[in-house]
């Protein structure tokens, strides 16, 4: 036998055993501006795979855009959101602004401060569960697949998304992978003008989320094209105890 | 409300565990290179939901024009695909290396 408890779920689903450490939050933080690009937003630095969840606000697109390593330590991770996709393309473009709350989870082989409750160890003693822990707990997946962004003639650019609703949670955090690619360029008078889109998050309410494309830069370029990789996202709904 | 299983509470009686919670497990985690694909087999994962996902790894220059590896299961082979595009001859995007999760979830 390979553990010493195993602690199943009203589905059967294990939710503590010896085989596997659970995840738990090591840190976080609320209202975070995002207002650039990228968003470079720094963490405690760790050798520790982090896993991060963010929520989003209303007003603009956000994804998260990448965890930052310099070996053998987690730094950073990057944030982008939407971008005035009708300014001047001859300078950097306008960056709007919005603020997330996120999350860092990682595998926390310490133990908690807490001298009562529940603690779990496997039989290498590692500490596998720690009621003192908030853990990372699925609450939700989602996929999605989207149209490409498109330009019609004569209107702004059509950005396709779709509504993701998890009545069981209010206000959770959100992971979205893979976050996709898109590049469309045309001609504008003389020159060619190019815009790029990535998959992002913005809240609709409480209970609901919008999956969809948003412009995160844009510039000058030498030729016409419409291409990138737009693969299904999985929406990865969380919360924490 | 269950009247089975455990529940376990802080010491002002916040619910910290309860029996339907899907507390979730990472099974799986590597970093991948650009330009790499590949896979593993986990033979564990019989019998259990998980999702998998991948986040770009920047190690150095600007990932604006980068994407993060596609993750698949096929029964219990995890495989990851790079990404890049071109139009004609001219690379439009280009492969980041990765960090690769596996979560079980059941």
């Amino acid at each position: 036998m390979s553990y010493g408890i195993k602690i199943l779920n009203s589905d059967s689903e294990v939710q503590v055993d010896g085989n596997y450490r659970n995840i738990s939050e090591v840190e976080e933080d609320t209202s975070a501006t995002v207002d650039s690009y990228p968003e470079l937003i720094s963490v405690t630095n760790t050798p520790l795979v982090p896993i991060i969840a963010i929520r989003p606000s209303s007003d603009y697109f956000v994804t998260l855009f990448s965890y930052v390593y310099s070996d053998p330590n987690y730094t950073d991770f990057n944030m982008i959101t939407e971008v005035d996709e009708t300014s001047d393309p001859s300078s950097p473009p306008p960056v709007y602004s919005t603020s997330i709350d996120w999350k860092l989870y990682s595998e926390t082989p310490s133990k908690s401060t807490d001298t009562h409750g529940l603690r779990i160890y496997n039989a290498d003693s590692d500490l596998v569960f720690d009621a003192g822990k908030k853990y990372f707990n699925i609450v939700q997946v989602d996929q999605i697949t989207l149209g490409n962004p498109t330009l019609p003639s004569g209107v702004p650019f059509t950005k396709p998304y779709e509504d993701i609703t998890h009545s069981a949670i209010s206000n959770p955090y959100y992971i979205l992978s893979p976050i996709g690619f898109w590049w469309y360029s045309a001609r504008d008078f003389t020159k060619y003008v190019y815009f790029i889109f990535r998959i992002g998050l913005k809240q609709i309410s409480a209970t609901s989320v919008r999956v969809g494309w948003f412009c995160y830069w844009r510039g000058f370029t030498g030729g016409a094209a419409q291409t990138g990789y737009n693969p299904t996202c999985n929406l990865i709904t969380c919360d924490v105890h | 409300m269950s009247d089975f299983g455990l529940r376990v509470k802080s010491a002002v009686g916040a619910i910290l565990l309860t029996i339907t919670d899907r507390i979730t497990r990472l099974r799986y985690l590597t970093q991948i290179n650009a330009d790499t694909s590949g896979n593993t087999t986990l033979t564990d994962l019989t019998g259990h939901s998980t999702v998998e996902f991948s986040v770009m790894l920047e190690t150095g220059g600007d990932p604006l024009q980068k994407c993060q590896h596609s993750v698949t299961r096929t029964g219990t082979q995890i495989a990851w695909v790079y990404q890049e595009g071109y139009s004609g001859a001219v690379k439009v995007y280009a492969s980041a290396k990765s960090a690769i999760f596996v979560f079980m979830y059941t």
